[in-house]
């Protein structure tokens, strides 16, 4: 059995069903009999799924994470000292913007384990960064008042002893 | 652009799970977003904790509220500050007076006694463990003679130097691997006994071993012959697979007194004829060891001499990353490994390194003092600023040495501690004063504890609280009493505190969350080694 998402765009894409099934909402949806309003649509024979709040090139990028784990568990628990397997550390990577993407899909599609993925993803980026980075990496807008920031300044002088900005 | 602020709580929360210490607080100087988030989450607020004292937590068992966790850690840190013990235990081992070797590591004594007045290479000897939570001991009965050992018992690992006899037949050294808790075979050892033969000619007049430290899967120890023909050579293995992955000889350039392993990679050698610290790389089995950097010491005069130094830093083990270790120790459960709650991070270690200046036309004893640096002043990057083709990088003296370090006087009338009296960034030493009362002289006994952690001294600076026990004005050793050639200012701050001990002792040791007072007592059947085990409050 297989089944066809479509993107935001409009885009179809046919997966096998343990593929699918890393979904949780696809897989309610497969299974339930009360499709969720607004994710699905069921065709006559095979089985089609709008995921309308996520556009094409994430959900390949997220397809090919569930086709990796089709037959194996991933991690769905941890901790700052968990390591990750390489594979997924490359899949990954270090595009801030897309892991943000990522993040907010697997958030919307229900995948605990791409969920923590891309949070240890953004967590790595983030490592290292000086506080001004951090806001242009996150489109962060520095909102202190200025008397907060003449504190800050005094703590700043104790960060900036052992930051190590890049 | 995506934002991250419109994420949900729950997944913003998921991501700080994974940020480093650092980062987090750097995160706190963003916005009033994260700033509060990362304050008010008490879990936040205990990672950034111990990252700062620099230490990972290995409780097991029920899991407490962050909050507690977080009140524990910093009631413990100020027991530390102020050297209060919760409680003092007490134990008692049979003796001797012939001689033994110990280690402390992570809450474990060992001990074994030597009995080299009657050398079988064949022979036996026996083992004590203590696990200093309970105070309890067991007594292990060896079928070796054991001339050095050292533990580690994260990895449940005993590394036993067989006692090879006055005047061996060959110049091979045997490393018996074994379990610590009950000194069978270890099971992850491929070859339990490593042969190797150190390669000196003729029958050798035999050698003592120095400094034999673990680092994750490594053993390395320094060997020193007796023939005065031969040179001291560091030996480093694979504990796991029996492979020696480096071997150092002293070279003209490069003299050995005792090394620490910094890390897997990392080799610190102290080097007592050149005046320096040398720092090596471990490439692997097939190449050399490579010389990095040489960290100089101030210069001497020709008529002084340095006519030691010693070396000291632990936890020695703990270059395994903290997941792996925090996985294994929950996995191994043992009466005699008494889990501490906190262990120090591989990265937050301090080095002291124990010199001795004398001069050749004074005979008086010359002057001891420690010299105190961070283990990051010999750490490469981890971008790597080394370049094999680019030779050994001297460090001058005035580029390291004045910020860097702390040079620090022995107290008053200090009595040789044991080799483990360093832990962390923590060190313990003892002195006697006599102290007048009532008309009479009574002598009095100390444990003095310095602590050189800059990320706490640095925020109770800034905080303005708790700094009467911050040294930060320069010290300054005379240019008359040490190197002859300058007055040597160094700057690095430090705490300090001390404590009056009631019971008089003649060695110190400590490890995370103890400090071990020993003496020799004479008991009804024989010597006794009673350890007297003072332990940070506050006791979970």
């Amino acid at each position: 059995m297989s089944i066809t998402l479509i993107s935001k765009e409009g885009a179809q894409f046919l997966v096998s069903k343990p593929v699918a099934d890393r979904i949780g909402v696809v897989r309610d949806c497969a299974y339930g009999a009360d499709f969720w309003l607004g994710y699905a649509v069921a065709t006559d024979d095979s089985m089609g799924i709008t995921l309308a709040n996520v556009t094409s090139s994430i959900l390949s990028k997220i397809l090919v994470w569930c086709e990796h784990y089709k037959d194996m568990e991933p991690l769905v628990d941890g901790d700052s000292n968990m390591e990750f397997p390489e594979w997924d550390m490359a899949y990954i990577g270090h595009d801030m913007n897309q892991i943000l993407f990522v993040l907010e899909a697997a958030d919307y599609l229900h995948i605990p384990g791409l969920l923590l993925l891309a949070c240890k993803g953004i967590a790595d980026v983030l490592d290292g960064r000086n506080p001004r980075g951090i806001c242009d990496l996150l489109g962060i807008v520095m909102d202190f008042s200025h008397r907060q920031e003449v504190d800050m300044d005094k703590e700043n002088g104790y960060w900036r002893w052992f930051l190590h900005p890049t | 652009m995506s934002t991250i602020c419109g994420l949900p709580l729950e997944v913003i929360l998921h991501i700080l799970d994974f940020a480093q210490w650092k980062d987090l607080l750097r995160l706190t100087s963003t916005c009033k977003f994260f700033r509060s988030v990362v304050q008010e989450t008490s879990a936040l607020q205990y990672i950034i904790e111990l990252g700062i004292y620099g230490l990972t937590d290995c409780r097991n068992g029920p899991e407490l509220p962050y909050s507690n966790r977080l009140k524990h850690l910093q009631d413990f840190q100020s027991h530390w500050r102020t050297a209060t013990f919760a409680r003092t235990l007490e134990v008692s081992l049979p003796g001797t007076w012939d001689g033994w070797t110990y280690e402390l590591q992570k809450g474990v004594f060992a001990r074994s006694l030597l009995n080299q007045s009657d050398p079988v290479p064949g022979g036996s000897s026996e083992m004590v463990l203590v696990n200093l939570r309970t105070a309890k001991h067991w007594r292990c009965e060896l079928d070796l003679e054991v001339q050095d050992f050292s533990i580690d018992p994260d990895q449940n690992l005993a590394v036993l130097f067989q006692w090879m006899g006055m005047e061996p037949d060959t110049a091979e050294t045997r490393i018996h691997l074994r379990r610590l808790d009950n000194l069978e075979p270890h099971p992850l050892a491929e070859q339990v006994i490593v042969t190797y033969d150190l390669g000196w000619q003729d029958p050798p007049l035999g050698w003592t071993i120095h400094s034999i430290q673990i680092a994750g899967d490594l053993v390395g120890v320094l060997f020193d012959p007796r023939s005065p023909d031969e040179v001291d050579k560091i030996v480093v293995w694979n504990w796991r697979t029996g492979q020696a992955i480096a071997e150092l000889p002293a070279t003209r350039i490069v003299g050995l007194d005792s090394f620490f392993l910094l890390s897997e990679r990392v080799m610190v050698v102290p080097d007592k004829r050149q005046g320096s610290i040398h720092v090596f790389l471990l490439m692997g089995a097939e190449t050399r060891p490579v010389h990095w950097k040489c960290f100089v010491l101030p210069s001497l005069t020709a008529d002084r001499r340095m006519d030691r130094i010693i070396s000291r830093s632990d936890p020695a083990a703990s270059a395994i990353p903290p997941s792996s270790f925090s996985r294994h120790s929950r996995e191994k459960e043992n009466a005699l490994h008494p889990r501490p709650t906190y262990q120090v991070s591989g990265d937050a270690r301090l080095l002291c390194f124990v010199i001795n200046i004398f001069r050749l036309d004074a005979h008086i004893a010359g002057h001891s003092v420690h010299l105190y640096t961070p283990m990051d002043t010999f750490m490469p990057s981890p971008e790597g600023d080394w370049n094999p083709d680019h030779g050994v990088k001297y460090v001058p003296w005035k580029d390291w040495g004045p910020t860097m370090t702390r040079f620090v006087m022995e107290p008053a009338l200090a009595r040789n501690p044991f080799v483990t009296f360093i832990h962390g960034h923590r060190c313990v030493m003892a002195s006697t004063e006599l102290e007048a009362e009532d008309g009479h002289f009574n002598l009095s006994h100390y444990i003095h504890v310095y602590d050189f952690n800059q990320n706490a001294i640095r925020r109770d600076l800034l905080r303005n609280s708790k700094v009467d026990d911050i040294h930060r004005e320069p010290s300054t050793l005379s240019k008359e009493s040490f190197f002859g050639t300058m007055d040597v200012v160094t700057s690095l701050p430090y705490r300090s505190c001390r404590m009056r001990l009631d019971v008089p002792f003649e060695a110190l040791m400590m490890d995370g969350e103890n400090v071990i007072a020993l003496t020799q007592q004479r008991g009804q059947t024989g010597p006794l080694d009673v350890l007297y085990i003072h332990q940070i409050g506050p006791i979970e």
